[in-house]
């Protein structure tokens, strides 16, 4: 006969080295002190009483080619740099993977696509990604004059790689700064990211 | 089966009922890290089961994706990051084609990122539905624009317009040989409903618990095997480590809520993958899960 077995609790914990977890909205953004491509460290607390964002990139990424090459990327910089937004694209791309580029290499690359942000910060210890949770490129972050994160996501609402659709999609980093520069309520304060994966 | 990737740009006819297409994929830009990709083509086709169209009568058809050694491709919710492949369907007239069948998918480690989706070969699969009204001596053609993306250090996307010919005929159709095999594995990767099966979401501030209730005759230690993938993403935090516990033929997985992550009345929805040790006669390998919120904690 089949005896019935009896099992006690069993506790199985997957041993998964790191997290990321990222600050939801309204908490405190995460501090970050990060070099940029031509030698400059950039901490968020330079930039307190700003409207912040920040774009997780690699250019080698389909998904963020599709904003350069369409212009997107760059004509939300332009616009919201003009406006007193701080934008700063970020690559967590550690050294040799995918993404990773010398800062000589990114000088140029900048120049070449008219990148208009304020500054390209090189995160190749991937710290600043890990903190806020950078899953994809793009992904993209606002934090508030407040300093607290008030958008975190998709740039747009259109998935796909798609170049024609990035001007007609929904944009939801153009809402949200929108929203927050008129002292508004942000409708979608959360969505959900898509891209490559960030190469820490 | 021994399979041929080509690079670049290419145009390979299959012979009769398949038509392979012309793989495009978008070129990446030279970087420091990005000559891989530039290397790199995966391809498609469009495959039908059986050789042709009795009036009436439902058949599979598939978009069958070739994966070069190494790269994956994505589930319908890939996870952390990637991309779903996109189908857009151009059926004849006559002919209606349903929603793409997911097998279930395999979890890609890149920590501290997860994703979700398939190497080396999957089929995506989808009913075809041919009106009675057709006539035998037609020819049905279905056409599809295929997008997808494929990943291994870099990522690239595919794209794919593919098309399909079959005759329609008064018999019973006969199954094509050279798909049948991947056909019939295919439908076993497919995610079942099993009432049997019990499923319940618990939500904390921090955490939400998938509470699963077996059926008798599960092992115990099939349960602690056991993988939950969601439909959706931005739910639970994929990377997070997940405890779980499992008493006698009740089961709990505890998974980190993701900040925001918000989940309604119909709690966690996806797929539980049980071990391989789990399949066998009239046991599924891949359940669909609706896990509705349960009051209290």
């Amino acid at each position: 006969m089949r005896k019935e077995l009896i099992v006690a609790a069993v506790i199985v914990t997957m041993a998964v080295g790191v997290v990321v977890g990222g600050p939801a909205i309204g908490e405190k953004a995460p501090a970050f002190s990060v070099t940029d491509i031509n030698g400059k460290t950039h901490a968020l607390s330079d930039y307190k009483g700003k409207l912040v964002v920040l774009e997780w990139t690699n250019y080698g990424c389909p998904f963020v080619k599709k904003h350069y090459s369409s212009q997107n990327m760059q004509k939300l910089q332009k616009k919201y740099t003009g406006k007193d937004v701080v934008w700063l694209t970020v690559c967590s791309s550690a050294k040799g993977k995918g993404g990773w580029m010398t800062a000589e290499n990114w000088q140029k690359r900048v120049k070449d696509n008219g990148t208009a942000s304020t500054a390209v910060l090189l995160d190749t210890d991937g710290k600043a990604g890990k903190a806020y949770g950078a899953r994809t490129t793009p992904h993209m972050f606002v934090v508030g004059s407040d300093g607290k994160l008030i958008y975190k996501g998709a740039i747009d609402d259109d998935r796909s790689g798609d170049p024609k659709k990035a001007a007609t999609a929904k944009n939801y980093v153009a809402a949200a700064l929108d929203a927050a520069l008129a002292g508004k309520k942000i409708a979608e304060p959360s969505t959900n990211p898509y891209g490559c994966s960030v190469k820490y | 089966m021994t399979r041929v990737y080509k690079t670049g740009r290419f145009a390979a006819g299959l012979a009769a009922a398949a038509l392979l297409a012309g793989c495009s994929s978008e070129r990446s830009t030279p970087g420091d890290v990005q000559a891989s990709a530039r290397e790199v083509s995966s391809r498609a086709a469009l495959v039908s089961r059986v050789k042709s169209v009795q009036p009436g009568q439902p058949f599979l058809v598939g978009i069958l994706i070739s994966l070069p050694e190494g790269w994956h491709t994505y589930w319908s919710n890939p996870g952390d990051a990637g991309m779903a492949p996109t189908v857009t369907w151009r059926p004849p007239e006559g002919v209606t084609i349903g929603p793409l069948m997911w097998p279930y998918p395999q979890r890609f480690d890149d920590p501290p990122l997860v994703s979700f989706g398939y190497e080396k070969e999957v089929l995506l699969m989808a009913e075809a539905k041919p009106s009675a009204d057709l006539g035998a001596g037609q020819t049905v053609t279905v056409g599809c624009d295929v997008s997808w993306l494929i990943c291994k250090d870099a990522c690239v996307i595919q794209n794919a317009t593919l098309e399909l010919a079959l005759p329609v005929g008064g018999a019973v159709p006969e199954t094509d040989g050279r798909w049948q095999d991947v056909f019939s594995r295919t439908e076993k990767t497919l995610p079942q409903h099993d009432a049997r099966w019990q499923f319940r979401t618990r939500s904390g501030d921090e955490t939400l618990t998938l509470l699963v209730a077996a059926p008798d005759d599960t092992p115990p230690e099939v349960l602690v095997k056991s993988v939950f993938f969601p439909f959706e993403g931005g739910i639970v935090d994929f990377g997070t480590p997940v405890s779980r516990s499992s008493s006698g033929r009740r089961y709990s997985l505890v998974m980190a809520r993701e900040a925001d992550g918000e989940v309604g009345d119909e709690g966690l929805t996806g797929v539980l993958v049980l071990p391989k040790e789990a399949s066998g006669k009239g046991r599924a390998r891949a359940l669909i899960v609706r896990a509705p919120l349960s009051g209290g904690t």
